[in-house]
C-alpha cells in the first residue's frame, strides 16, 4: 500500500469528524457514498478504509478477501465509490468506512431481482426421434430461454433401461459448445465410447446400445441466465437401432411441391433423420436465377423433412436445392464421406474434393 | 494452456523481430477471454471464442523475476469474487497463463454465467493478491479466426440466425506463429490454424486437417485438445492431445494452408479421460512432457521416448504406446503452466467448489 503517512492521517481527520458524528455512509444508487470526509487528496489507497463487499461475506473474512474494484472521487467532503462493475441481483452489498480500532460505519444496499420465479425451460431436444442409430453423434438442447454456463454436465445424465446412469457418455469440454445466444448447447457422445465396426469397444464399451432404451435426464437444478433453477427437469426416452454407416444420398431425397399461387410449404423428405443445426444451415433452395428462395426454414417428422415457408406465393419455373457435402446425418456420415473411414488412401488423393455443393434441380409446374 | 521452455528446448521466437508491429493503442473489445499464451516480450495473446478472434495485448510486465519463489493462493476464486463484487459462484475461471519473464500469473475469468457476461484478466502477483489488468489503453493487435467462406452461410435467406459458434481449445505462440486449435458447436471437426505473427491481414491463416490414427482408424473428425510445441530432433514438432486421448505428433512445416498433415499417433492414453492441458520441461538435463488429465492424474513422460516412438495404427485396447508414469499426488488439476525453471503453477480444487492457485516443484 502506499502513502502510509497520509492514509493515517485521513484515519485520524475521519476519527475526529466521526467523534463529532459528522461522518456518514449513504447508497446511491449503485454507487456509495461517505459524507464529512474532509480531505482534498485523491492520491490516497482509499480501499484502506472505505470498501465495499457482498453483505455474505464476513466481517473478519473481508479483512483478508479483496475488497469490490471500482473508482474512488474525492468532491466537497464526499467521498464517492463507484464499483467497476454492474452489482449482482438478488445480493446485499456492504460498504465499511473503517477508522482505526473502531466499529466500521456501514451501510447496507440490497438489489432486487427482477425475477424470482423461474420459467425456463427445455424447449426441445434433437434429435426428437424416437429411434436413434447406435452411433449417434449428438444432441442439440434447445432452451426457452438464455441458460448459465459452467459444469453443464452435472445437470445431464443418459440412464439405460435398468434405470442405471451410463458413465461419462459425452465429451466434456470445459468450453461447453453454446450458441451466442446461449439458448442452445451442442453435447457430443464421447466419440470413444461410439460402437465402431463390429467389436465393442473393449474397455467400458459404448454408450449407446443397439435394442435397449435409454433416457436423457435433465435436472432442474441447472439455472437460467438469471441464476433460476429451470422451471421443470427433462425426460427423453429412446430406443437404439443399428448403426449407421452409410452416407446420405442426396439421390433418395424427394421434393414435396406446393400449389403454385399458393403460400404453402414446399418440403424435401430424406428416408433417414437429419442433423437439425446443419440441414437448416446447409440446404438452400434457390429460383432459376439463382437467387435464394425468402422464407421461414424448419425440420419437421423427427427431422426426416426439411421445408420452407415461403414469403410471397409460389411460382412456377425451374429451382434448386444446393447442398453442402458436410450435410450430416445423426451419425456424423456426411454426403459422400462415412464418420467412420480409412484414410489412408483419401489423405495422398489431393485432388478430391473436400467440400462441395450439391445441386438437386427442380421444376413447379404451371398448373 | 501450454507453455514451452524457450530458451532451451525450442528457438521460440526470431530474433529481432518487431513484435509491435501494426499494433494500435486503445481498448480492445472482448466478449469472451481464454485460452490464454504468452508470446515475446510479455505479449499475451488472448482467445476470444465468441468473437472468433485472439487479441494480442501488450502487457509491459517484462520485468524479470528474481527467484522461484513458490506461490499459494487458498481460495483464489472467492478472492477473485470479491473484486468482482459477486458470489463465488458467478466466477469461472477460463484459462491460466504464467508470463515467463515476471512470473506473473495470469487468469481469464469470466464475470457471470449468461450470455451477456464480464471478461476480465486477473493478474496475481508474488504477493497473491489478485488484481484487475486494466485494458482500457493498452497497444493491441487483432486476428480474426478465417472462416471457410461456407462457414459465413447462415442458413436459409435473410432471417437465417446463425447457431454456429468456433470455441478456441488451445493456443500456442511458436517462433513467428500463433497456433490455435478449435471446435465447432455444429460439426465435430478439427480445426487447426497457424497465424503469423505480428497479425497483417485478415485472412492469413492456414487451416489445416490433422489426420491420426485412432480406434484401428485413421481420421480427421476428433478436435485437437491441447498442444505443445516441442523438439524432435532439431526438427520442431506439436505434440497434440485429442479429446479421446490419443497422442499424435506431427511436424510444423507441414502447417500449410489448405494442407492435410498426417499425424504420428504415439500413445493412446485411455478411455474416459479428457486431457486438460500440457507442459515440456526439462530437469536433470533430461525433458519431459507434463500432460494434466480430468480423470487419470498428471503424466510424465520422457520426451526421448517421443523422439524415436512408434506409430500406433492398429486398434488399441486402451493404453499403448509411449508409457508414463503418474504423479499420485498431483490431483484435481484445472489448470496447468511453468512457473520457472523448476516449479508448475497449478489451478486446482482444494474442497468442495474453492480453487486453490498453487506452485508445485516439477516432477
Amino acid at each position: 500500500m502506499r502513502g502510509p503517512a497520509l492514509a493515517i492521517s485521513l484515519l485520524w481527520l475521519i476519527s475526529q469528524a466521526r467523534a463529532a458524528a459528522e461522518v456518514s455512509v449513504h447508497w446511491v444508487g449503485e454507487s456509495v457514498e461517505a459524507r464529512g470526509v474532509s480531505l482534498s487528496s485523491s492520491t490516497l489507497d482509499w480501499e484502506t478504509v472505505f470498501t465495499v463487499h457482498l453483505d455474505s461475506v464476513e466481517l473478519e473474512q473481508a479483512l483478508i478477501m479483496p475488497p469490490m474494484a471500482g473508482s474512488y472521487t474525492l468532491l466537497d467532503g464526499i467521498l464517492t465509490f463507484q464499483p467497476r462493475f454492474p452489482l449482482q441481483a438478488g445480493q446485499r452489498y456492504r460498504a465499511s468506512l473503517r477508522v482505526g480500532d473502531e466499529e466500521p460505519l456501514v451501510a447496507l444496499h440490497e438489489v432486487s431481482r427482477e425475477k424470482t420465479v423461474s420459467t425456463t425451460t427445455v424447449d426441445t431436444v434433437y434429435p426428437t426421434a424416437d429411434n436413434v442409430p447406435e452411433n449417434l453423434l449428438k444432441f442439440y438442447l434447445h432452451f426457452s430461454a438464455p441458460m448459465s454456463r459452467g459444469h453443464i454436465y452435472n445437470y445431464i445424465h443418459l440412464m439405460d433401461d435398468t434405470g442405471q446412469e451410463v458413465e461419462l457418455p459425452f465429451l466434456e469440454l470445459d468450453e461447453e459448445l453454446w450458441d451466442r445466444e446461449m439458448k442452445r448447447v451442442t453435447l457430443f457422445i464421447d466419440p470413444g465410447r461410439i460402437k465402431r465396426g463390429v467389436k465393442p469397444l473393449e474397455e467400458i464399451g459404448p454408450s449407446l446400445v443397439e435394442g435397449k432404451t435409454f433416457k436423457l435426464v435433465i435436472d432442474a437444478a441447472w439455472e437460467d441466465a438469471d441464476g433460476l433453477p429451470l422451471a421443470e427437469g427433462y425426460e427423453k426416452a429412446f430406443r437404439v437401432g443399428a448403426g449407421d454407416r452409410s452416407v446420405p444420398d442426396p439421390k433418395s431425397w424427394t421434393p414435396v411441391l406446393p400449389d403454385v399461387g399458393s403460400m404453402g410449404k414446399l418440403q424435401l423428405r430424406f428416408p433417414e433423420p437429419m442433423d437439425h443445426a446443419l440441414s437448416v444451415r446447409w440446404i438452400r433452395l434457390e429460383n432459376a436465377k439463382g437467387v435464394t428462395v425468402e422464407g421461414a426454414v424448419s425440420m419437421a417428422a423427427a427431422e426426416q423433412v426439411w421445408e420452407l415457408k415461403p414469403e410471397i406465393a409460389w411460382k412456377a419455373g425451374d429451382y434448386r436445392f444446393r447442398v453442402l457435402s458436410t450435410l450430416e446425418d445423426l451419425a456424423g456420415n456426411q454426403i459422400g464421406k462415412p464418420f467412420e473411414v480409412d484414410l489412408f488412401e483419401e489423405i495422398n488423393d489431393q485432388g478430391k474434393p473436400k467440400t462441395h455443393w450439391v445441386n438437386l434441380p427442380f421444376t413447379i409446374p404451371a398448373s | 494452456m501450454v507453455a514451452v521452455f524457450a530458451a532451451s528446448i525450442l528457438t521460440n521466437t526470431l530474433v529481432a523481430a518487431d513484435w509491435l508491429a501494426g499494433m494500435q493503442e486503445g481498448k480492445p473489445a472482448f466478449k469472451t477471454m481464454g485460452p490464454l499464451a504468452f508470446g515475446p516480450d510479455g505479449i499475451l495473446f488472448v482467445g476470444d471464442s465468441k468473437s472468433a478472434q485472439v487479441i494480442a495485448v501488450v502487457t509491459g510486465d517484462i520485468k524479470a523475476a528474481s527467484a522461484d519463489k513458490p506461490l499459494k493462493v487458498r481460495a483464489i476464486n472467492e478472492k477473485i469474487a470479491g473484486l468482482l463484487g459477486v458470489t463465488a459462484d458467478q466466477v469461472l475461471i477460463d484459462d491460466l497463463a504464467v508470463n515467463p519473464i515476471s512470473r506473473n500469473a495470469y487468469l481469464a475469468v469470466s464475470r457471470g454465467r449468461g450470455p451477456e457476461t464480464n471478461p476480465v484478466l486477473v493478474k496475481v502477483t508474488g504477493s497473491g493478491t489478485p488484481e484487475l489488468v486494466n485494458l482500457d489503453k493498452v497497444k493491441h493487435s487483432v486476428a480474426k479466426l478465417p472462416n471457410a467462406p461456407e462457414d459465413k452461410i447462415s442458413g436459409q435467406g435473410r432471417r437465417a440466425r446463425n447457431q454456429r459458434m468456433e470455441a478456441i481449445t488451445d493456443i500456442a505462440f511458436f517462433q513467428d506463429r500463433l497456433l490455435i486449435a478449435g471446435l465447432s458447436n455444429e460439426e465435430f471437426a478439427s480445426k487447426f490454424r497457424a497465424i503469423p505473427f505480428p497479425f497483417k491481414t485478415v485472412e492469413s491463416g492456414t487451416s489445416v486437417e490433422i489426420y491420426h490414427g485412432a480406434h484401428g482408424k485413421f481420421e480427421t473428425r476428433s478436435p485437437v485438445r491441447t498442444f505443445v510445441p516441442f523438439n524432435i530432433g532439431n526438427e520442431p514438432h506439436l505434440i497434440a492431445a485429442y479429446t479421446c486421448t490419443p497422442l499424435v505428433q506431427f511436424p510444423v512445416k507441414q502447417l500449410k494452408s489448405g494442407a492435410k498433415v498426417k499425424g504420428k499417433t504415439i500413445a493412446e492414453l485411455g478411455n474416459r479421460n479428457r486431457p486438460i492441458d500440457m507442459v515440456v520441461y526439462e530437469k536433470d538435463g533430461k525433458e519431459y512432457l507434463l500432460l494434466a488429465n480430468s480423470s487419470r492424474g498428471i503424466m510424465k513422460m520422457d520426451a526421448a521416448q517421443i523422439d524415436d516412438a512408434p506409430s500406433i495404427e492398429a486398434k488399441v485396447s486402451d493404453k499403448e504406446g509411449v508409457t508414463y508414469d503418474t504423479i499420485e499426488d498431483w490431483k484435481g488439476i484445472n489448470q496447468l503452466d511453468l512457473f520457472g525453471r523448476s516449479q508448475a503453477l497449478v489451478l486446482r480444487s482444494d474442497g468442495e467448489d474453492v480453487l486453490a492457485l498453487e506452485s508445485l516443484a516439477l516432477p
